[in-house]
């Protein structure tokens, strides 16, 4: 096995601090590697955003996260203990669910995007307004000059999106976190912003740890897969293993009840037995 | 085109903390604010055998006593047991506190009903009538008040009714339009049940649940109005004992019988901390 | 033949009517027949007026065109027991239920003058919700004590008490998981097949409607772009949004299609499957 791995998540568990409650995450050991895109795949209550949130320690208080975050700074070097709170906004960025949370609304977009740059890159200007622009450009979007000066809610939800992942890039991380960014979209905006965090992992070479509820976005877009349930990590595995030939009874089961399965043949119109 | 918030199934974390939080809150209130309103009550209803001497009888021999074996907290200035005059105006600030509280929400529920259900003018001329009624200084009104019907409890149970039921219109007029709004309600209507069925059993119940906090803590600040209003010599009159008027009456002697002051004064402070650890226990239990 | 449901030209209009002010309607010239046991689907992204298609059909919203239920016209407003033939299950489960009524007193407070005795009532109550699988020990339960999936069932069960003849299924299975979700649906067809109650289902979900329904409508903006059967459609759009739409939906038939050059490219750890207790 020489994957080059870029983050190695050792026997997390996010805990309670009522020690008889049931770990809300137990234990999860899993790795990811440079380049690469992984589905984290649970229901309600599977611990998959909490998982995510315990990469960059942004686990809520009352709970608590114990376990080691590795992390890989060049490709070739070992794995050390990552410094979360530091790698936030630097080598790891997160996007969510709904843009209109982390989008400040009282203040353009040229500000949201502008504040991380000026401060970790030092740029002013027309640096800083150069690189705002080009950062827009790079999430698809045709009317940048437009965009940066509009507040949030003058954007469609799929604007609002790229709007947020824009700024997730400014900084040139290695790995982006997703918290089901496309669930509260239109099914054409999600296609889109599917495609889009592809051609970005192709074209920079950047890691994705992408969490959904729904199995055929997560076949789309990620190369493999973490199946999580009650805070246990059952099955891992490419896509097309995990997705396709499922081996934990879990795992058969979240497949087959995807609604694509559901209609292979089991649609019954009474009427049709009688004319 | 901004896209409709779908709702989905909660979070480990809020489901895990939920859990938690219901079980580990065992009380629903504030027991101890429970025992002091209880405490209160009960003093006020065993007054006659709590006290020891008359409140009204005074003994002009006897003015202005330390604090002794016959007299725990002293007398007042005419001589009166100051312990007997504590435990009786209890029977006092209690009840018309209580009854002033219960005005003014009476009045504001039926307003605010009217405000939430009719809606349309009844609901604008409701609510900018009330933006006036606030926008006076209290104390300003009740004295006019006082002006017109003379100094005294009438004057002060009207003045409630027609001053504290802002609050109360708006939190239900407020709470019924969400509630309106809720799935279970168009639920309800497709049902075919009839509309003050409607109103009746299915809005009424989820809307009225912040009042209720509201409404303990109304009682106390209707207590300290009624106090305020006597210490004014505005409210109930001697030589009734009331905490604020004692409070009045203990006042030049500050310096060397403090006591005649802080005694009415705390105990004001404490039937108020009461009142206030309920309702925000009631509040906090319902917002969780 | 006799359809159940027969909707012709509905368009809602948002606002009040003011003299010399054309407002242009939310929805525009909705038609479709639903027969006794099927199941018709709504799709649309936000914005679309499925959903205010669905709160007309109902009655909830004034609308223009004709609404046949059966036969007969059904008119605006509706009388009570009209209103009771067309009911709904809506998309939250957190609002869909009152919070200080029980579960099997929600459903009792609904039936009809049929049941006149209490204990009719509740037996009949019971009925419905072991009809739609929830737990006995729930019956009493407040609502802030089930899931969502066992709150939707209770709505369904609310809604079956008054013994429609169609039901409207708005998003009511979007807000769950995905294995609830299924057994929703699964309750869903076996009451089509059962009692012959026809669904119309709303749906931002194109799957979920493929899995449920044989015909569909697909709208855009207030309009119905293209209807049909719902294979026909998804196989052989002739609507240009419709083919966008449908080219959208994510699939888990694009794992079977991609090559395995990926793999080449990252070695990839050995798979692995945590080991399960018999």
């Amino acid at each position: 096995m020489s994957a080059d791995v870029l983050l190695r998540l050792d026997g997390i568990s996010i805990r309670l601090p009522d020690p008889h409650e049931p770990a809300l995450v137990d234990g999860v050991t899993l790795d990811v590697a440079r380049g690469e895109c992984l589905g984290l795949v649970g229901e309600s209550g599977s611990g998959k955003s909490l998982l995510l949130r315990s990469i960059i320690g942004l686990v809520p208080p009352p709970l608590s996260a114990a376990g080691e975050v590795l992390w890989s700074d060049v490709p070739g070097a070992p794995l050390l203990a990552m410094d979360r709170r530091a790698a936030r906004g630097r080598d790891v960025s997160m996007i969510f669910q709904e843009p209109m949370r982390s989008l400040n609304p009282s203040k353009r977009v040229s500000w949201t995007l502008a504040e991380p740059l000026r401060m970790r890159r030092g740029l002013h200007g027309v640096a800083l307004r150069e690189r705002i622009i080009s950062l827009l450009e790079d999430v698809g979007i045709d009317d940048p000059h437009r965009i940066a000066r509009s507040y949030p809610h003058e954007l469609s939800g799929g604007l609002q999106q790229r709007v947020m992942i824009a700024a997730a890039l400014s900084t040139d991380p290695d790995l982006l976190l997703c918290d089901e960014p496309t669930t509260a979209l239109d099914v054409t905006t999600q296609a889109r912003i599917i495609d889009l965090l592809k051609e970005l992992q192709r074209s920079r070479g950047l890691s994705l740890v992408f969490v959904s509820h729904d199995l055929a976005v997560i076949s789309e877009i990620a190369d493999r897969v973490a199946v999580l349930n009650g805070g246990t990590l059952l099955e891992v595995g490419t896509a097309r293993e995990v997705i396709l030939d499922p081996r934990h009874s879990y795992t058969r089961m979240l497949v087959s009840s995807i609604p694509e399965q559901l209609s292979a043949g089991t649609t019954t119109d009474p009427t049709e037995a009688h004319p | 085109m901004t896209t409709t918030p779908i709702p989905t199934a909660p979070s480990t974390t809020t489901i895990a903390l939920r859990r938690t939080r219901r079980s580990r809150r065992g009380a629903r209130v504030s027991w101890f604010g429970v025992g002091i309103v209880a405490l209160f009550v009960l003093v006020a209803i065993l007054a006659p055998l709590l006290a020891p001497a008359d409140p009204l009888a005074q003994n002009l021999t006897e003015r202005l006593a330390p604090p002794s074996a016959a007299h725990l907290l002293g007398t007042d200035a005419l001589g009166r047991d100051v312990l007997s005059r504590l435990i009786f105006a209890s029977r006092i600030d209690l009840p018309l506190g209580i009854a002033a509280a219960v005005i003014s929400a009476s009045v504001g529920i039926v307003l605010g009903a009217a405000g939430g259900f009719i809606g349309r003018w009844v609901d604008t001329l409701l609510m900018r009538v009330g933006d006036l009624v606030m926008a006076f200084p209290t104390y300003v009104l009740v004295i006019a008040l006082i002006a017109i019907m003379g100094a005294g409890v009438p004057a002060i149970l009207v003045s409630f009714a027609l001053l504290g039921w802002v609050p109360y219109a708006r939190l239900l007029r407020a709470e019924i339009r969400r509630v309106t709004k809720e799935e279970y309600i168009s639920a309800a209507n497709l049902a075919g049940i009839v509309r003050w069925r409607i109103l009746v059993i299915h809005v009424l119940p989820n809307a009225v649940r912040p009042i209720i906090s509201y409404f303990v803590i109304d009682i106390m600040m209707a207590i300290l109005t009624l106090a305020s209003l006597s210490y004014l010599g505005l409210g109930v009159q001697p030589p009734l004992a009331e905490w604020g008027s004692m409070v009045a009456e203990g006042q030049p002697y500050i310096q060397t019988h403090w006591w005649l002051t802080g005694a009415p004064g705390l105990t004001i402070a404490l039937l108020g901390l009461g009142f206030l650890l309920v309702g925000e226990s009631i509040e906090r239990r319902l917002r969780a | 033949m006799n359809a159940l449901l027969r909707v012709t030209d509905l368009s809602v209009t948002y606002g009040r009517v003011r003299r010399g002010v054309t407002v242009a309607p939310t929805v525009c010239g909705v038609s479709f027949e639903l027969s006794a046991g099927a199941a018709i689907g709504i799709v649309g992204e936000s914005g679309s007026g499925k959903s205010t298609t669905a709160r007309a059909l109902v009655g909830l919203l004034p609308y223009g065109g004709t609404v046949e239920l059966d036969g007969a016209l059904l008119p605006l407003p509706r009388s009570r027991e009209q209103r009771r033939r067309i009911q709904m299950v809506f998309q939250d489960p957190t609002s869909s239920l009152n919070p200080s009524i029980r579960c099997d007193r929600a459903v009792m407070q609904v039936l009809g003058a049929r049941f006149s005795t209490a204990e009719d009532r509740r037996r009949r109550a019971y009925e419905l919700l072991e009809r739609v699988r929830l737990p006995g020990r729930l019956f009493g339960a407040w609502p802030s004590e089930l899931s969502g999936g066992q709150r939707q069932r209770v709505a369904i069960a609310r809604a079956l008490a008054t013994e429609p003849q169609v039901l409207i299924a708005d998003e009511a299975t979007s807000a769950l998981d995905v294995s609830v979700q299924a057994t929703i649906l699964e309750l869903l067809n076996e009451l089509r097949a059962s009692t012959g109650i026809g669904v119309v289902f709303i749906s931002h979900d194109l799957t979920v409607v493929r899995a449920t329904c044989s015909q569909v409508l697909v709208m855009r903006h207030g309009v119905v772009v293209e209807q049909g059967d719902v294979e026909r459609v998804y196989t052989a759009p002739r609507d240009e949004y419709t083919r966008e739409l449908i080219a959208a939906v994510p699939s888990i038939r694009v794992l079977s299609q991609t090559h395995e050059v990926d793999t080449g490219a990252l070695p990839t750890p050995p798979r692995w499957v945590l080991a399960e207790s018999a």
